[in-house]
């Protein structure tokens, strides 16, 4: 329940905000508003992803090789993705 | 209110949804138990609109500097919760899977994934055009940086892990063997990142960090 309400009230609070802004004509506040509510939404991705990371480590015991494997394979995979198109922005300005 | 006052009266109303939570839960701690998450962020909302509705444009509050931001306190009410809201329970069930983590191998686990999670963020803002080049240069190099000690922390742990579960000598010597060869590896790390060299290490570690040398003593 407590975790419904999280969320919702988070999204129901960043949809408004955004779409006041846009509403009242405030075209840059609405954009730099919506980054910034993108990037908290980003952080309750995050942070709902770790609670489900730490109903898995109450419900076992210790980390199988298994899920070594595909955390690693998983960690690397994103970080070539992470730093490849990382460098395509970064190359923007001194294309 | 104009855009300072608004300012002002965010911040009063976080500030006194704060010290309202921080007091209940003070006196009635099984009462703010079964609270439901995000209620300072409701409380502060609440707050704030009320303070929006009895502050007229004239009260002569004067606060920041700035300039009209938001032209209701209905909307600086929404906007205070959404920032409460990301303060108070945004990292909630992060800190619990570092709580859940035991020892090592499991807070290594966490680590990585909490590490893993933040750059698919990152990949995902960049994605949506909200990362600009010298971010983009500055955020590189972070994740290039942590790339190798994410790794070590895994080889680490499940070396670690190996040696907790052996069961026979030979295990044990085979898993010894294997966390040495981690250990060199990472104080190689070490020494190719800071200024310390292996050498000014404690002679334990300096042992570990030379896999032929633990079998020979």
């Amino acid at each position: 329940m407590a975790k419904l309400s999280r969320k919702t009230l988070t999204l129901l609070t960043l949809g408004t905000a955004v779409t006041y802004f846009e509403a009242s004509g405030q075209q840059a506040r609405a954009a730099q508003f919506r980054k910034y509510a993108n990037w908290v939404r980003g952080g309750i991705v995050i942070d709902s992803h770790m609670e489900e990371v730490a109903e898995m480590m109450l419900s076992q015991e210790g980390i199988t090789d298994e899920q070594w494997e595909e955390q690693s394979a998983r960690i690397d995979a994103n970080v070539a993705t992470a730093l490849e198109e990382l460098g395509e922005t970064a190359a923007e300005d001194s294309g | 209110m104009n855009g300072s006052t608004n300012a002002q009266v965010v911040g009063l109303a976080a500030g006194f949804a704060t010290v309202v939570i921080w007091l209940t839960s003070y006196f009635s701690p099984g009462l703010m138990a079964e609270a439901p998450t995000g209620l300072e962020a409701a409380l502060t909302g609440i707050f704030t609109v009320l303070a929006g509705v009895i502050f007229k444009p004239d009260a002569g509050i004067k606060a920041l500097p700035g300039t009209g931001t938001a032209r209701s306190p209905a909307i600086i009410g929404i906007i205070t919760v959404l920032f409460v809201a990301a303060m108070t329970t945004g990292c909630q069930g992060t800190i619990g899977a570092y709580k859940a983590a035991d020892g090592l191998g499991e807070t290594a686990y966490v680590m990585r994934e909490h590490f893993d999670q933040v750059q698919v963020q990152i990949i995902e803002a960049n994605r949506r055009g909200e990362v600009t080049p010298a971010e983009a240069r500055t955020l590189q190099r972070l994740i290039t940086e942590a790339q190798e000690p994410m790794r070590d922390l895994a080889s680490v742990a499940r070396a670690w892990q190996g040696v907790k579960d052996a069961e026979t000598e030979e295990q044990l010597t085979a898993a010894l063997a294997a966390a040495a060869i981690v250990v060199a590896d990472l104080t190689a790390y070490w020494d190719s990142v800071s200024d310390r060299p292996t050498s000014s290490l404690p002679p334990e570690v300096q042992r570990w960090s030379d896999p032929m040398l633990i079998f020979s003593t």
